[in-house]
């Protein structure tokens, strides 16, 4: 096991103090290093991190699995990973050098492969937690087929803390493709998901596909010969073809490319690939500027425009609206208002009732995902 | 076995519900005479069987919401049916609650080309869906063996996979959306046209959660696009140890298979009396590994792969030719078990999961207990995400044989616990490893999925039985995890 990786295990400090907190009725506000802490809301309430609760706990690089305490900072294992060839799928960002692997599945985040290769939650094959009534509980497991039980350790992903203090994560991993070539051609915005989609049926070994200003950046990856094949095709068709550094996904993933230094608020659409991108483009974009990444399915929007405007567009076209980033010049409203997007009230009340099945004294980081839970 | 149904008291009479129904669902629909009942006695578990007490066969949403309605205001339990080809009992009738079949629910409600996506009523069969979009290119990608028969919505409740997992994914990998309707008749919308949607990952939950949460009925599926290109190659072992090593180090060496199978001496010659293969008999093991995708892609890995199995000790190696020879090779994996069925009389096919490294000692504890208890076992394994298969032979004519037999598979499936896996790779818990289940958790974790299944389920009528062994079952059976010398909830009575 490589030496830099810290061996820390805090189980029994973590748990007692969630059974006191338990007992007590006391709310826990649960944060690793808090690099995505501007994603939820404030929780009020004793503090329990996570970052000393470090060390891989077995890496099975033959299996393609690993488990890891959920302290253990995102970059650390990005660095053990590669270095038996190895990756995250599900390409999360970190928005700081200090995250951490719990905050990243509690987060549930992915990056630009997502929509090629898959999510965070996909990834997950298990975890050990600690629910809201004290109790240390393991779920899932190391093997990639599992079905005995309820799946909770996809659940507790992405319920940023509120269902379980995630002590240890098991994740599938993929091997580094042999080759990746990153390319942009000019293209209209409302051609973009229909060509990602014509480019995934002739075949092409794609793993990442945004639009920005005008032009499409499509990743290619897979073994040489595929990807220079299919290079070579795609340049025939689009004479203005050029090559992109590979990093530009990265810098996209992190949201420091130019497009993010606006400083209106940051909206995450989440919607079906292909919709009709004028009439969208027409009802939302009046004010503000759009990024399109997933190949139609993730659009990136800073605008003033109101929230209730940009929720609603996004739910008529059957998806949804996180308001992902504010600023310190944004007008105080928007600086309050729900960050996800509301539930209907059959969801909500199911959301509730999980809720409380897991942590019947809301201490769970109660009201961070929304004031309800 | 006498199934315990969690104590459900209905709290009217038969008639009376026979009444109540007959004003929601068409007459034909309706199944309450012990003849009409018999065909819905047992699932692909067939030795486990119970008469329902009645059969529902809606035709609509709204039929299913006052079903529901119904059951639930009179303490009705419900055990939701698709194609009834559980392997695990799931879909087991209860002496006092109704079987909701949702064979009539076999839509396809339709097909979006461009975003790829199909939307689809429980009962359709998963077959079916690929069937329906390859003109356009696309396919659905979990494909369990039964895909021929069975359905989506009980893939849903199974969260089945198939031959193509480890590169494709199972069922909550393959699923945008679901509609689910609660007990008390709630209709929910999971999930959604896009990729992720807000709050919990309600989604996940419901995919393999046996018909213990809810009643799927409707389902949008993700398709995928058809490879160009498809490539297997064979290849046979003198150990079928050297064959497991050989698996890992393909997927060392950065290879991901669309599919890799393992199959011992057994079942190598079981499949090819039946089916006449091509498979080498003599060989203690064949792989079968099949590559996709692009011709430059496919070419490329096929020559690493041949590669890495000549140094992992291959005997020989042979890639099928044509298109033609690549099914035939499938062909004798896929009828593995009839292919069993004409080896004896009965077989009980088991699920665990182990990380693939623990094959060797997984082999040699089936073997050991295959002598102790004198009972063969053939082999089929999906390799690549170890998966396994052990079909135990037995014959159910023999006085107590049965009991040996699930005697026997209990403690293959506590090996595979032990092991580092997991009791079910893919048939699920159903009613047949509710023991089990008291091995691979402690009191506190079933005790939680208990309180998430009433969280849906407040009375508990959703197949109550299954997935999830009460506490004092799991006492009962002696199995409970005892941790730090402590005996969780010790107040339960032991017997």
């Amino acid at each position: 096991m490589s030496a830099y990786i810290k061996e820390s295990d805090q189980t029994d400090t973590l748990l007692a103090q969630v059974q006191t907190a338990y007992q007590n009725k006391q709310p826990l506000a649960i944060q690793g290093n808090g690099s995505k802490s501007f994603l939820t809301h404030a929780v009020s309430g004793q503090s329990l991190t996570t970052t000393e609760h470090q060390g891989i706990v077995s890496y099975f690089p033959s299996e393609l699995t690993i488990t890891v305490r959920s302290g253990t900072l995102l970059s650390d294992l990005k660095t053990i990973l590669s270095e038996k060839g190895q990756m995250l799928p599900f390409e999360p960002p970190a928005f700081s050098k200090s995250a951490t692997i719990g905050g990243t599945i509690a987060a549930g985040l992915s990056g630009p492969s997502r929509a090629f290769i898959g999510s965070a939650r996909d990834f997950v094959l298990g975890c050990k937690v600690i629910n809201g009534k004290g109790e240390l509980l393991k779920f899932g497991g190391e093997v990639m087929k599992n079905v005995a039980g309820y799946d909770l350790s996809r659940l507790i992903t992405g319920s940023y803390g509120s269902l379980g203090v995630i002590l240890e994560i098991s994740l599938k991993l993929l091997p580094l493709v042999p080759k990746e070539q990153s390319l942009k051609f000019s293209l209209p915005s409302n051609q973009f998901a229909h060509k990602v989609q014509n480019l995934l049926i002739s075949g092409h070994p794609i793993t990442a596909a945004c639009h920005l200003n005008g032009q499409a950046y499509i990743r290619l990856g897979g073994s040489e010969k595929g990807v220079d094949f299919s290079y070579n095709e795609i340049s025939q068709t689009h004479t203005d073809l050029e090559i992109v550094e590979n990093t530009f996904w990265s810098e996209l993933n992190e949201q420091t490319l130019s497009f993010f230094d606006s400083s209106q608020p940051l909206w995450r659409l989440s919607l079906p690939r292909d919709i009709n991108e004028d009439d969208f483009e027409q009802a939302i974009t009046t004010e503000g500027a759009q990024l399109i990444d997933w190949g139609g399915a993730l659009r990136w929007f800073s605008s003033n425009q109101p929230a209730e405007k940009i929720r609603q567009i996004a739910q008529l076209y059957g998806g949804h609206a996180q308001l992902f980033r504010t600023h310190e010049t944004d007008m105080e409203q928007i600086k309050t208002i729900p960050k996800q997007h509301p539930l209907t009230p059959a969801m909500l009340k199911i959301h509730q009732q999980i809720k409380h099945a897991i942590d019947p004294n809301h201490i769970l980081n109660p009201g961070c995902i929304y004031p309800e839970l | 076995m006498k199934i315990d149904d969690w104590g459900i008291n209905n709290q009217i009479n038969k008639h009376e519900l026979v009444q109540i129904f007959a004003s929601i669902v068409p007459e034909n629909s309706l199944l309450f005479e012990t003849e009409d009942l018999k065909p819905y006695e047992c699932d692909g578990l067939s030795a486990y069987r119970q008469l329902p007490l009645m059969v529902l066969l809606p035709e609509t949403i709204e039929q299913i919401q006052s079903i529901l309605r119904i059951c639930y205001q009179y303490e009705i339990a419900v055990v939701t049916r698709g194609a009834g080809t559980s392997l695990s009992g799931g879909a087991l009738p209860l002496e006092n609650g109704i079987v909701l079949s949702l064979a009539k629910l076999n839509k396809i409600i339709e097909i979006d080309q461009d975003n790829f996506t199909a939307r689809v009523q429980p009962g359709v069969r998963n077959l079916a869906i690929s069937e329906a979009v390859s003109a356009h290119g696309l396919y659905y990608a979990p494909d369990p063996s039964s895909q021929i028969a069975c359905s989506i919505g009980g893939n849903v409740a199974e969260n089945a996979g198939g031959v193509h997992c480890l590169k494709y994914g199972l069922t909550i990998h393959n699923v945008l959306q679901l509609k689910v309707i609660t007990m008390e008749g709630d209709l929910l919308e999971i999930g959604s046209e896009a990729l992720d949607s807000p709050g919990y990952d309600v989604l996940a939950l419901m995919h393999g959660s046996e018909g213990m949460l809810g009643v799927v009925v409707e389902v949008l599926v993700k398709l995928l696009v058809k490879p160009k290109v498809i490539k297997v190659l064979m290849a046979s072992f003198d150990q079928v140890t050297t064959a497991g090593e050989a698996v890992s180090k393909i997927i060392s060496n950065g290879i991901i298979p669309a599919g890799l199978e393992l199959m011992d001496k057994s079942a190598i010659r079981a499949a090819e009396d039946f089916i006449h293969a091509g498979y080498p008999v003599d060989a203690a093991a064949i792989l079968l590994c099949e590559v996709d995708g692009s011709l430059a892609e496919v070419d490329a890995q096929i020559e690493q792969v041949q590669k890495v199995l000549k140094q992992s000790g291959a005997m020989d190696i042979q890639i099928a030719v044509d298109e033609e020879q690549r099914k035939t090779f499938w062909a004798g994996r896929k009828a593995a078990f009839p292919a069993v069925g004409r080896l004896s009389p009965d077989y009980y096919c088991m699920d665990g999961t182990i990380p693939r490294f623990q094959l060797g000692k997984i082999l040699q504890r089936i073997h050991d207990l295959s002598e102790e208890y004198g009972l063969a076992v053939v082999n089929v394994f999906h390799a690549g995400d170890g998966n396994l298969h052990p079909l135990i032979l037995y014959d159910a004519n023999i006085p107590g044989q049965l009991d040996e037999t699930e005697k026997m598979g209990g403690e293959i499936l506590s090996a595979c616990v032990e092991l580092g896996g997991t009791i079910t790779g893919e048939h699920g818990v159903g009613v047949e490893k509710l023991d089990q289940m008291c091995i691979q958790f402690n009191a506190s974790e079933l005790q939680q999925f208990l309180d998430i299944k009433t969280a849906f389920d407040t009375k508990n009528l959703l197949n109550p039985g299954k997935g999830i062994p009460l506490l004092h079952r799991c006492a009962e059976f002696g199995a409970l995890h005892v941790h730090h010398g402590q005996l969780p909830h010790p107040e339960l009575e032991r017997f």
